[in-house]
């Protein structure tokens, strides 16, 4: 009997069961600050509001605490991060009416027009992305078993060679999905009220352009103090890190 | 002595050599930094080029232009340059800054410290002198900003224009884009070609050139604003002549601006204002229309508000529609026609259209709504109320119709209007993670998740191979060989190498006995071969004549040395060693393309 793999195996699992315990203890402080963040928000502290649910993000991110974050930063007059922020709960629960219908608000409130749409956005949102990954990893195992395990232990049919066939054109359509979510990852907003578009990354470069508070680009390069963006329509420059800030922080 | 006139040249060469290669260690004086300002005076308008010299330093700090209330610098230039005098090398590295000026004063560009190699050194403060611009030069051109003479009001969409004026005789050109000066204002972009005409200001003729553009003040108070134009010009006034000895205009450069304007911004007065006030400011009319007046319980009517006229359609709310007991009310959809003959699109018409639904018949009137704007030249809010209207409400025919299964008609696909207000906090915080950027997109998770399944085709790989060698004795047979022929011709181009010809043609000709050996039917052992064998099998194998001759070299001169110990003459091993392997690999890839 070969005691030595299993031992090991079982070392293995026990420290991935036992390591949750430190997260877990980090989960109940941000849930507490989460719970604070709403209580000051109800008696129209947002400022304090705002304090809690940001020292919240320190312990993780949840949906629910960046759409929080979102509208106490509405309420405090900063559409710039209110729209940050809602992208940032979109981009972990896509499907979520609620945080659609205030980034709609905002941008209506702040005057500026949602991104045009990514090609296959719809498709992609129509699953959270949990489950396009799950679909993805399992349909290439599965084509992986049927292609390269299976005709080593049993005769390979055409069932196998179907389910392998259809297993792995899951994975590609997946794979698709996840390819036009990864297009949001390099989205950002405008934050300050009024922002001017540098043609060169120094404070004392002239301008070309300006941008507006809420205003998405697509990232094109990340320095140390400035981002190089591209607006929708065409504008493009240098902004600073305090004007402008990725949806997803590198 | 007599010394060799040669030798004299040679010695002074070579202390000239010596003198010239010690140049680059000659002794630098310690580092200094100083700023200067030339000319020292200038009009407003014109520039100045503002110099940081560091002497015996060839690097210096990546420096942001210095910050002068009422002078603008451009990004810095660099020039370095290296003197030597005396054995004595001075090193001077410039950065200049070119400076406009925008006001007339004088200005203290402040002096800095500058950190080089550890060590801190100061920066001396220079002056600049701001004189005004020159009245010949002020009747040639300006800069000018309209804007309405009232105040302008926090949300107001104010028409602007930026207009330069040139007197009809001058030539000029822009020298750059417009810039504005102004953190109070968001300002819509820049049209993409300005309006261009003639006018008469003060019975003198100009032409023009005019930015239409669109302000809104963003923060209460009096207000700073300013606007600049870089501008080449031809000076009419100032002649100079050409290469032939013409006269013409001077092509000067300036940079125009408005001057600071003061403006004073305010809220809309808290004053009389109404409940129904959604930051609407303009000038608006408002008309409603219902779509049918006789509706069933269920059925969804379009009420639409118009709102035509000119003003800040982009901000305004949409206008709140009043208690309705009996209604359901959906947010409305919004839709904005801009009238074509305002370049800015700050006049045309804006529709909001409510569905409304009734949820019984006992609902006679439709709700009323009340529109409220403020007007900013006349300075007061006027007030709309669309009085509640009569309607037929008839029972709902088809139960499957009930309000709650209906669907609106901006469907998916479409965009949504947004909703009336902002939805509420949310009381549970959901799953935690520990990224804000999905596994999925970062390279470690790929390479987790795809690495077994590389292995797992690599080790699919080697079980077919392996288990192709247990079951096919003839793929097995072929694979010794091929092993066993290249461990035969590595042997023989080893004693190639050494100049070992008996060694050599031994190894050649077993290499040519194994690979001959693959085409053999009867499988016989590759060592038991005789020439005309292998000369034949090498042939069926695609050999040619020079091969056949090669082969039959190799075994006569191998078998003399084994057989008759004869000494091998007059052959060049290396050339056949080379010779042998090129047969060798001509025959492999005939066998893998077999």
């Amino acid at each position: 009997m070969k005691i030595r793999p299993i031992l090991l195996t079982l070392l293995c699992l026990a420290a991935v069961f036992t390591a949750p315990t430190s997260a877990a203890t980090d989960r109940g402080e941000a849930e507490r600050l989460f719970q604070t963040g709403n209580v000051y928000y109800g008696e129209g502290r947002f400022e304090e509001a705002r304090e809690a649910f940001e020292q919240a993000l320190a312990f993780g991110h949840s949906p629910a605490v960046h759409f929080n974050l979102g509208n106490t930063w509405f309420q405090k007059g900063d559409a710039g991060r209110a729209i940050l922020h809602y992208m940032r709960a979109q981009a972990l629960r896509p499907n979520d009416p609620d945080i659609a219908a205030n980034l709609r608000f905002v941008r209506e409130a702040a005057g500026v027009e949602a991104p045009p749409a990514q090609p296959l956005a719809a498709f992609a949102a129509s699953l959270p992305r949990a489950a396009w990954t799950a679909l993805a990893l399992g349909g290439f195992w599965t084509a992986a078993f049927a292609f390269l395990v299976f005709p080593r232990i049993a005769r390979a049919g055409l069932l196998s060679r179907l389910t392998g066939g259809l297993a792995l054109a899951a994975a590609l359509t997946a794979l698709l999905a996840l390819a036009a979510d990864r297009a949001h990852t390099g989205l950002g907003v405008v934050l300050a009220p009024e922002a001017s578009l540098r043609v060169a990354p120094t404070s004392g470069s002239p301008s070309e352009a300006t941008a507006r508070a809420g205003e998405v680009a697509v990232v094109r390069e990340s320095g140390e103090r400035f981002h190089n963006v591209r607006f929708p329509d065409g504008r493009s420059g240098f902004l600073t890190r305090e004007e402008f800030e990725p949806v997803h922080r590198r | 002595m007599v010394v060799d006139k040669s030798q004299i040249w040679f010695r002074a060469l070579t202390v000239a050599l010596v003198c010239l290669s010690a140049l680059p260690w000659a002794r630098a004086e310690g580092i200094s930094v100083s700023a200067s300002v030339e000319p020292r005076e200038i009009s407003v308008g014109q520039s100045a080029v503002y110099t940081l010299r560091l002497v015996n330093t060839r690097t210096a700090p990546d420096l942001d232009p210095p910050e002068v209330e009422g002078l603008v610098f451009d990004s810095p230039g660099r020039r370095s340059m290296t003197n030597i005098v005396n054995f004595e090398r001075r090193d001077e590295l410039q950065l200049t800054f070119r400076v406009t000026a925008e006001e007339e004063g004088v200005y203290r560009i402040p002096g800095r410290t500058l950190s080089l190699r550890g060590e801190d050194y100061p920066v001396n403060e220079v002056v600049l002198r701001v004189t005004p611009m020159d009245a010949s030069l002020r009747s040639l051109f300006e800069l000018v900003l309209e804007l309405p003479e009232r105040p302008l009001y926090i949300g107001e969409a104010v028409p602007a224009t930026l207009k330069l004026r040139l007197r009809e005789d001058v030539r000029a050109s822009l020298g750059g884009a417009p810039e504005r000066k102004g953190e109070a204002f968001v300002q819509s972009e820049w049209p993409r070609e300005p309006r261009q005409g003639t006018e008469t200001v003060d019975r003198r003729r100009y032409r023009f050139a005019a930015w239409d553009v669109v302000l809104n003040p963003v923060r209460a108070g009096t207000q700073p604003l300013r606007y600049r134009l870089p501008l080449v010009y031809e000076n009419p006034d100032r002649m100079e002549r050409d290469f032939f000895g013409r006269p013409r205009p001077r092509q000067e450069r300036a940079t125009l601006t408005t001057g600071t304007l003061e403006i004073e911004v305010r809220h809309p007065p808290a004053e009389g204002r109404p409940e129904a006030f959604r930051d609407a400011i303009g000038r608006f009319e408002v008309d409603a229309a219902l779509s049918d007046r006789t509706v069933r319980t269920g059925e969804p009517v379009t009420l639409s508000v118009s709102l035509t006229g000119r003003g800040n359609f982009e901000r305004m709310g949409a206008p709140e529609i009043g208690e309705a007991p009996g209604w359901r009310v959906y947010p409305p959809r919004t839709r904005f026609e801009a009238d074509d003959s305002d370049p800015r699109g700050l006049s045309g018409t804006k529709r909001f259209e409510y569905l409304i639904i009734p949820e019984n018949e006992e609902v006679t009137l439709v709700p009323e709504f009340t529109f409220a704007h403020f007007d900013p030249d006349r300075g007061r809010y006027y007030t709309t109320i669309f009085d509640a209207e009569p309607v037929e409400v008839l029972p709902g025919i088809r139960t499957g119709l009930a309000a709650r299964d209906f669907r609106p008609a901006n469907g998916p696909g479409r965009e949504l209007a947004p909703p009336a207000t902002l939805r509420p906090i949310k009381s549970l915080s959901g799953t935690w993670r520990t990224r804000l950027t999905p596994p999925v997109a970062t390279a470690g998770f790929w390479a987790g998740a795809l690495g077994p399944v590389l292995a797992l085709g690599v080790l699919s790989v080697w079980l077919r191979r392996r288990e192709r060698l247990r079951s096919d004795s003839r793929h097995m047979r072929l694979r010794h060989l091929t092993r066993a022929a290249r461990d035969n011709l590595a042997l023989a181009e080893e004693a190639a190498r050494s100049g070992n010809a008996p060694a050599f043609y031994a190894a050649a000709q077993r290499t040519l006995q194994e690979t001959a050996a693959r085409w053999d039917a009867e499988h016989r052992q590759p060592h038991s071969l005789v020439e005309h064998e292998v000369r034949e099998l090498l042939r069926k194998g695609g050999g040619d004549d020079e091969l056949d001759t090669f082969a039959a070299t190799v075994f006569q001169i191998s078998d003399a040395g084994k057989y008759a110990g004869a000494l091998v003459e007059n052959r060049d091993i290396a050339e056949d060693a080379r010779a042998l392997r090129d047969h060798i690999a001509r025959l492999s890839r005939n066998s893998s393309r077999a």
